[in-house]
């Protein structure tokens, strides 16, 4: 039987081009790339240095080439913005041109200036990147400024492996931008409900079920609706909303955490509540506008 | 009857939509390119979802192009919120007993303001589109592949030049590569297009360029192929650029 690797939580490869500055474990010129193992799943983190003015777009497409050569996993690019590095939204449109991957196979993120999830930082202890070219292996404790705690992210620097706590939270943030799927999600539901209309001019149906026949939609939002009873879903695939909820509440989002949270609560009752047909028509504008607040409130940084 | 044309043309319409209409004095049509002068008025149901995640806002394109081209018709964006309470929107959920008296209320083109209901706005992508960053743009890759293109075809046409001189100086231009990545980028892009009123001419522009992508770069020999037909395909491509700076207008 032939197994299926795409998509799947094993070997998904993310590959970070930064400032790694780290004398202990420096990277090596020749090939210019060292890689990590995550522990628990296989997945990959590859690390190195390259700039866009040094050929970076050439480079990155072979190795993404060797990568994909190896295992048909997704990737996950991330390239620094700042200098020495100096990438910008046309490299990773060229990296894209020229690889001709589908968005299940290599998404491209651009990062930079301590923004962002990805970096390690005071209240951000599941971020990747320190403060100097180094892995984030220490974090300054939240309640007592000044003392540090280990994060774990690095579990053995001789085998060069990872937690893959810090590796999948970030994979889960970057790859899937929780923000923007909000607003795919109101705007699919958006274009949905035009077809629901018609129809229901033509012949009585309960939202519910007509909702429940467009299987995909309605996975979406009953996920979106159910968040707080879901585990995890690491497939990726699927989303879980809790990472990017800690990352709120981390960043003193309160007032944004609670409206996403009491959205999915919202959206959750009325998916799962029978709709008279002549209500059928504010359900719908409720559940749209009540999306589209949320992703207008959402800090828009958070992708 | 007035005639209202509807875009994107996929949106379903019952008949009870369509009867609503009539008995209002107006007819729903799905928007044609080609005859767009029958319009009174517009229904953009926005933001457009044109690539399979990405949702375009296009309504100031449309705008400039009526006002240029058929500035006595009204726009209307439509969508499902009742939050959106102003003129020149209009809820689906919600039809007025007397459409007519939204109209009435409505702006003209003149006058019209469209609001961004989220979406990467159409300007937004020409731009990076055609410009890029750092040379990354179509533009950049076109004018330097149809430059060499053009001064081939002189040197050849006046006779100062042979045959293998114009095929080495192609090549030290890479124009067989600078092609490629403007026909790539023009690929990458072309599914955006399709949220502009003129999709008509975004896809004469299409053929133009696809000649060059079939005829030339799959060909086993295609600097050859292309010195061989310098001529028409300098032509097809001048015929493109030509289009491509018109229609830029409504971008910028």
């Amino acid at each position: 039987m032939a197994v299926k690797t795409q998509n799947s939580r094993q070997n998904r490869r993310m590959i970070i081009v930064w400032r790694w500055n780290d004398e202990e474990q420096r990277i090596p010129d020749d090939p210019g790339f060292d890689e990590w193992t995550v522990v628990n799943q296989g997945g990959k983190l590859i690390r190195t240095p390259i700039s866009a003015q040094n050929g970076g777009c050439d480079f990155l497409c072979d190795l993404i080439q060797r990568q994909l050569a190896a295992s048909n996993s997704p990737i996950l690019l991330f390239l620094h913005r700042s200098q020495p590095h100096g990438y910008q939204k046309s490299h990773a449109n060229d990296i894209e041109m020229a690889l001709g991957l589908s968005s299940n196979q290599l998404r491209i993120r651009l990062f930079g200036d301590g923004k962002g999830p990805i970096y390690c930082r005071r209240g951000r202890p599941l971020g990747i990147l320190g403060t100097d070219g180094e892995f984030g292996e220490y974090v300054e404790n939240d309640e007592t400024p000044g003392t540090y705690d280990e994060t774990g992210l690095v579990v053995d620097h001789n085998a060069k492996t990872l937690n893959d706590n810090q590796f999948d939270y970030n994979w889960n943030y970057y790859w899937h931008e929780p923000r923007k799927q909000i607003f795919q999600l109101a705007e699919d539901f958006r274009i949905w409900s035009f077809g629901y209309v018609a129809a229901v001019k033509e012949k009585p149906i309960d939202l519910q079920d007509y909702l429940q026949a467009e299987s995909s939609l309605w996975t979406r939002l009953h996920h979106f609706g159910q968040v707080g009873h879901l585990s995890p879903d690491k497939n990726t695939q699927g989303y879980s909303f809790e990472g990017y909820h800690d990352f709120l509440k981390t960043h003193q989002y309160h007032d944004e955490y609670n409206q996403l949270i009491a959205t999915h609560e919202f959206i959750g009752k009325k998916i799962n509540q029978k709709v008279d047909q002549q209500d059928a028509n504010d359900v719908i504008e409720d559940i749209y506008d009540k999306l589209i607040s949320l992703y207008e409130q959402l800090p828009n940084q958070t992708l | 009857m007035n005639t209202i044309f509807y875009f994107p043309d996929q949106i379903p319409i019952s008949s009870k939509y369509h009867t609503y209409f009539l008995e209002n004095g107006y007819q729903l049509k799905a928007y044609e390119p080609t005859n767009y002068e029958e319009a009174d008025l517009i229904f953009l149901f926005t933001p457009v979802k044109c690539d399979h995640a990405i949702y375009v806002a296009p309504e100031k394109v449309w705008l400039r192009f009526f006002t240029e081209r058929h500035p006595a018709v009204k726009i209307f964006q439509v969508g499902i919120s009742s939050t959106f309470d102003r003129p020149n929107y209009l809820n689906w959920l919600r039809l007025p007993e007397r459409f007519q008296d939204l109209v009435e209320k409505s702006n003209t083109l003149k006058n019209w303001d469209p609001f961004s209901i989220h979406g990467v706005s159409l300007e937004e992508i020409w731009q990076r589109f055609w410009d890029g960053h750092h040379k990354g743009g179509f533009n950049y890759y076109f004018i330097n592949a149809i430059n060499p293109i053009r001064i081939t075809y002189q040197n050849l046409e006046s006779g100062d030049s042979a045959y293998e001189r114009e095929l080495d100086y192609l090549e030290k231009k890479g124009i067989l590569k600078k092609l490629n990545l403007a026909l790539s980028r023009w690929q990458k892009y072309e599914p955006y297009w399709r949220a502009t009123p003129f999709k008509n001419r975004m896809e004469e522009i299409a053929m133009l360029l696809n000649v060059t992508d079939k005829f030339v770069l799959h060909h086993n020999d295609p600097l050859k192929k292309l010195l061989n037909n310098i001529g028409p395909i300098k032509e097809q491509l001048e015929k493109a650029q030509q289009a491509l700076e018109d229609i830029s207008t409504y971008f910028n």
